[in-house]
This record gives C-alpha cells, structure tokens and sequence, in this order.
C-alpha cells in the first residue's frame, strides 16, 4: 500500500482519522445512551460503559485532530503522492468475489460455491493458465466439501442440490 | 514415589502411546483449519471417547487442546491467518519472518518454543496444581477487572508508536465485544435486531477478518506483492544454539505469564500470548525488530500459549472449575466416565491423573515429531503459484468461518471486518490493540459492573481488595514505565 494517499504528509492521515473518530463516536454514545434498561439493570445500565468509550473515542479523536493541525502549522507542506486508485479497485474486485460468494452460497450449495470462488480468485489475481483454474476448482471444491462435511462433520449447505 | 512409577507406567501403555499421538494429530488439523477452534476439536471426538477406558479418553482428549494450540501456529505464520484466537499475537512477528524467506525459522522458533512451554506447564501441573489453585481462589469480580485493565496496559507496547492510534483501535474492539448480550442485565446491544448477534461476535471472526480477509485484499491490491518472495528457500530451520541463546528469555517470560494467566479461569491463551508478547518487547535488546520480524516475538507468545494447555487444567482438576472452553470439554470427558473433577479426584482416581500427566508428556513429544513431519509439507504448500494460493487460502477461511456457526452472517461479518481491517491499513491503525479490547471486554466489563453490584456502588472495592489492589498497581507501573521509555526514545530519535 505503498502508495496511498498522504504517505509523505501524516499529519493529514492524523486529522482524517480524529474527524471519522469523533463523528463515529458520537454516534456511537448516542446508540449507547439510547439503548433501554430492563428492570434487573444495575446502577450502571446497559449502555453505560459503552457510552463512555463512545465518548472516549470522541476525546482520542480530538486529540489527533488537534496533534495533526499542529504538526501541519509546524512542517512545512510536502507534496503528497497521488491515490492509486487501480489498486484499490483490484481490492474492491476481490471484495465482490467474496460478496458473490456469500450470496451464492444459500442458493447453489457449498460445492459449487467454492469452486466458482476459487476459480474467480485465481483469474482475478493473474492467473493466465485456464486449464490449471478450472482443475484446482474441480478439485477444490470436493476436496473441502469432504474435509468439512463428511470428515468433521460440519453440514455445509446443499443449495438447491439438496431439494 | 508410587504416583510417578504410576505416571511412567503410563508412558509405556500401548493405547495411551496411540491416544496422545492421535490427538494431537487431530489437534494440529483442527486448530490451523481457521474456524476449528480447540474445543471444537475436541468436542468432535468426545462421542468416540465414550466407549472408551477413562485414562485413554482424558489423554486423547487433552492431546487434541495440546495440538490445536501449537496448530493454530502454522497457519498464523504461513498466510497470516491465526488458527485459534491464542495465535493471534503469532501472526505479528511470525508473518514477517515467512515474508523476509524465514517461514522455516519461525515454524522451528515456534515448535521448539511450543514445545518448552508445554513441557513447563505440565511440571507446573505436576507439582503445584494444589497450592496454585488458591490463586484461582483468591480472584473476585474486582481482580477479574483489574487483571483486565493489566491487559489494557500493554497497549503502549502495541500500538506502533501511535498510542492514539492504538487506543482508537483498543475501543474499536471494545464496541466489538459489547455486541450482544448485556451480562448483567440481559437486554441486547448493537444487534440490530438480528437473533444470531444476541450470543456476540466470536473473537476468531474478528480475527480472521482482520488478519486473512484484510491481508488478501492488500495482496490483490498490490502486484509487486512480497508474497512472491516467500520463498523456495524457505525450509524448516530448528533453532541453533546463537537462537536459543536469544529465544530462553521470551520463553521463560511465556512460561511465568502463561502460568498465572492459565491458572486463572477465563484468562485464557490468547491474553497470556499479547502479555508475553507487549513483555517480551519491554525487555528485548532488540524492541525495534519487533513487529519487523522478530523471533522473540514468535517464541514468547508460543512458549505462552502451550503453558496455558497444561495450567488451565489447574482449577478444572483441583477445584473442578473449568477455566475455558476447552477445560469445560474435558470436563465432560471425565463426567462421561463417572469422574468428577475436583480436590477428591486425586483420591478416587489417582490412576487417571498420572494417566493424564503421562499423557501430557507423550503428547509433548507426539507435537515435536508430527511437527517436525508436517511442517516441510506445509511450507512446500504456501510456495505455490499466488493465484492459486490465494483462492485455496480464501476457500479455506470462508469455509472455516462457515464451520464455526454454520451461520452466512458470520462470512458477511467477516468480509465487514475485513474492509474494516483494510481501512485501518490505510489510516496506520494498529490492529493488534483492537483484538486486545475485544478479548478483554468482556472481562472488564461485567466483571467491573459486578464489583459494584457487591460494593453497592463503591468504586473504592477496586483498591480495598488486595489482589485487585495490587494487580492495578502493577498495570500502573508497566504504564508509567513503557510510556517513560517511548518518551525517552521519542527523545533521543
């Protein structure tokens, strides 16, 4: 990740990184404070300790901001390195794989599930031998199902192989 | 003199011999498949054990706790990707080693220091099992929180440098571990109405998103990725004596944190290994190569995780309170047999427990040898071609965290984590800081609320108990002196 965004000026990571602290934390204590007591709460509550790292989230968060705008008065600017957002998109892909994956597997069961994911991965991360993705996924796929659910037993889901 | 003939007559019984190799065999699978956690490992072979005679059952089923912990190990250094919640702390330094072409040191650094620290605990079993169950005895709700507040302390010494960053990530855990079920009152929190977060978020889900998931979307993300280094030359390298000259002393740390975390119920492995690991870094020669790469910080953890296999039987068999999952496993085993854990099982079954501490020995061995077989295999696996290793890593965590509930929430959940995970990469937030809170809240927590329960309100039973007195004294002191020493080097740099 070498080329992210504001690698050479850290003050400015320091003070996106306080800002998303104190909105989430407040947002958070307010979660914390909304949450009800039932009548065998103690003195405390549900959401009392919650509450008070949600504000303790805020003061940390501050403080960053307030270190980050410090040290961006006292250095003088660098030029920051530009966002490679290629990158961040290969991620995103992969993060959708995955996302197919768990929407899938209800539906076309463990097997085939696996398999298409496996297969997916492996193209998305430059695999060029076709033959190779399609074997590992034939193999693949089978292979974890007897791993999982018939040696240790663990009910994968059928999809609608099982119906 | 009797018991220990006893507990060497043991030694030389055929199937007790079978038992400990086999379980911890099946251990070391269970515990580097993500998502098989130890007590899954070996809650899978209590059925089989029923039929069986009682000393074989207890060694089989202790065996499987000894290799799922030091198997949890494999996969934390190999593809960053702990396999038990104790192994965490492995992934740091282990996973930079396999990247720097060390994948074969680290698995020996962490075989042989699994395997002093298995070796210790099971003397520290033997010998004082009665007098450190007092220990156990002395901790109410106010020590319970301020052990956890001892385990907050080390946040310093993970957090990097940034101890804003890594005190942002220790309540992001926090929130984590609030998920779920208020333990005082009952009400849910943060579920968002959904049934399956009313029992909160497993920390190995955390984990896995954190670690595996985070890691192979930075993979992806970057095509000169080091991966490709990690490495033909990567073979099984046993520690040389210049190693265990510099490795006696993270172990023996392991080994007294292991101890006293172990001998607590509900401590447990995984906060021994950060302990071991924030402790092993303050008094290192070398504290900037942690994090970096460090052996020491792959052998302290490991010594302290294999410690707590051996001392977290310690108040299952002298006051018959299992102190974790595992432990309440094996309690079944022995309630199985008619044998109830507790001070009279040394009178009414001597045999079982020699058998026990024979077997522990055994499945000491048993980790060394198997180890020493399945660890070439497993390096000669993550030198594949990267595409196909990363969709065979993938396979394997999403189906593992499918495993642990059955649940297709937790793989949503843990691909959230994962770009949570991803996030903080970006933002240079520690991680490890985060898996500290989020095993830790829980502790603190309920036990901090229950502690006023008692003093009807008081704040003042945190100093008025002696152990809780002191354990808060200490957090203090460990404190005051990493912050001294950042304050100092931050000087000097």
């Amino acid at each position: 990740m070498s080329g992210d965004t504001n690698d050479a000026h850290p003050p400015h990571r320091d003070v996106l990184t306080g800002v998303l602290a104190v909105v989430f934390g407040w947002f958070y204590r307010q979660q914390a404070h909304s949450i009800e007591n039932s009548l065998l709460s103690d003195e405390v509550g549900a959401g009392g300790v919650p509450g008070a790292i949600g504000a303790f989230f805020c003061l940390v968060g501050l403080a960053l901001i307030v270190k980050g705008l410090w040290y961006v008065a006292k250095t003088p600017a660098v030029e920051s390195t530009p966002t490679d957002w290629r990158k961040h998109g290969m991620a995103l892909s992969l993060l959708m794989v995955l996302a197919f994956y768990v929407l899938v597997l209800p539906v076309v069961g463990y097997m085939l599930a696996v398999a298409l994911m496996m297969a997916m991965v492996s193209w998305l991360a430059g695999s060029k031998q076709h033959r190779t993705v399609i074997l590992m996924a034939v193999i693949g796929g089978p292979s974890l199902w007897v791993l999982f659910d018939q040696v240790l037993r663990v009910r994968m889901p059928a999809g609608f192989w099982g119906a | 003199m009797d018991s220990f003939l006893s507990t060497v007559a043991t030694l030389a019984t055929l199937s007790v011999f079978l038992a400990a190799f086999g379980g911890v065999l099946w251990g070391i699978l269970g515990g580097a498949l993500p998502g098989i956690s130890p007590s899954i490992a070996m809650a899978l072979l209590l059925p089989f054990t029923v039929g069986m005679d009682p000393t074989v059952a207890i060694v089989l089923l202790a065996s499987v706790y000894v290799g799922a912990e030091y198997g949890g190990s494999i996969p934390a250094i190999l593809i960053r990707t702990p396999g038990t919640n104790a192994s965490a702390a492995t992934v740091i330094d282990g996973h930079e080693m396999a990247k720097q072409g060390k994948a074969g040191e680290a698995l020996g650094i962490s075989l042989m220091s699994g395997l002093v620290g298995g070796l210790f605990g099971l003397l520290v079993l033997v010998l004082a099992t009665e007098p450190l169950a007092q220990i156990a005895l002395a901790f109410t709700p106010a020590a319970y929180f301020s052990l956890g507040v001892l385990g907050l302390s080390v946040i310093a010494g993970l957090s990097g440098g940034s101890l804003l960053r890594g005190l942002l990530a220790a309540c992001i855990g926090l929130m984590f571990a609030f998920i779920g079920t208020d333990p005082v009152s009952g009400v849910s929190r943060f579920t968002f109405g959904s049934p399956d977060l009313l029992d909160g978020i497993k920390p190995i889900l955390v984990m896995v998103g954190l670690f595996a998931v985070t890691e192979m979307l930075v993979q992806i993300a970057d095509t000169d990725t080091v991966r490709d280094k990690m490495v033909s030359v990567a073979k099984l390298k046993l520690p040389d004596w210049a190693m265990w000259k510099r490795i006696w002393k993270p172990q023996a740390i392991g080994s007294v944190v292991g101890t006293v975390e172990g001998v607590t119920p509900g401590a447990g492995g995984t906060i021994a290994a950060f302990m071991t690991y924030s402790e092993t870094k303050r008094w290192s020669k070398h504290p900037e190569e942690f994090g970096k790469g460090s052996p020491e910080g792959v052998a302290g953890p490991e010594a302290a995780n294999n410690v707590v296999t051996a001392t977290a039987l310690v108040p299952l068999l002298s006051l018959g309170i299992p102190g974790s999952n595992s432990a309440a496993i094996l309690m079944g085993g022995f309630l199985i047999h008619g044998l109830q854990p507790g001070p009279m099982l040394f009178e009414k079954a001597p045999e079982v427990i020699h058998g026990l501490f024979g077997g522990l020995f055994l499945a000491n061995i048993a980790m060394l040898l198997l180890g020493l077989v399945i660890l070439a295999p497993c390096i000669w696996l993550v030198n594949r071609p990267k595409p196909y290793l990363m969709a065979a890593i993938l396979a394997l965590v999403m189906t593992g965290v499918y495993a642990i509930h059955q649940s297709v929430l937790d793989l949503a959940l843990v691909l959230a984590v994962g770009v949570l995970g991803y996030g903080m990469r970006l933002l240079r937030i520690p991680v490890l800081p985060l898996v500290l809170g989020l095993v830790l809240g829980y502790l603190i927590e309920s036990n901090y609320r229950r502690s006023l329960l008692i003093s009807s309100g008081e704040h003042s039973i945190f100093i008025t108990d002696p152990v809780s007195a002191g354990l808060l004294a200490l957090a203090l002191v460990l404190t005051l002196y990493t912050g001294w020493k950042e304050f100092t080097g931050s000087r000097k740099k």
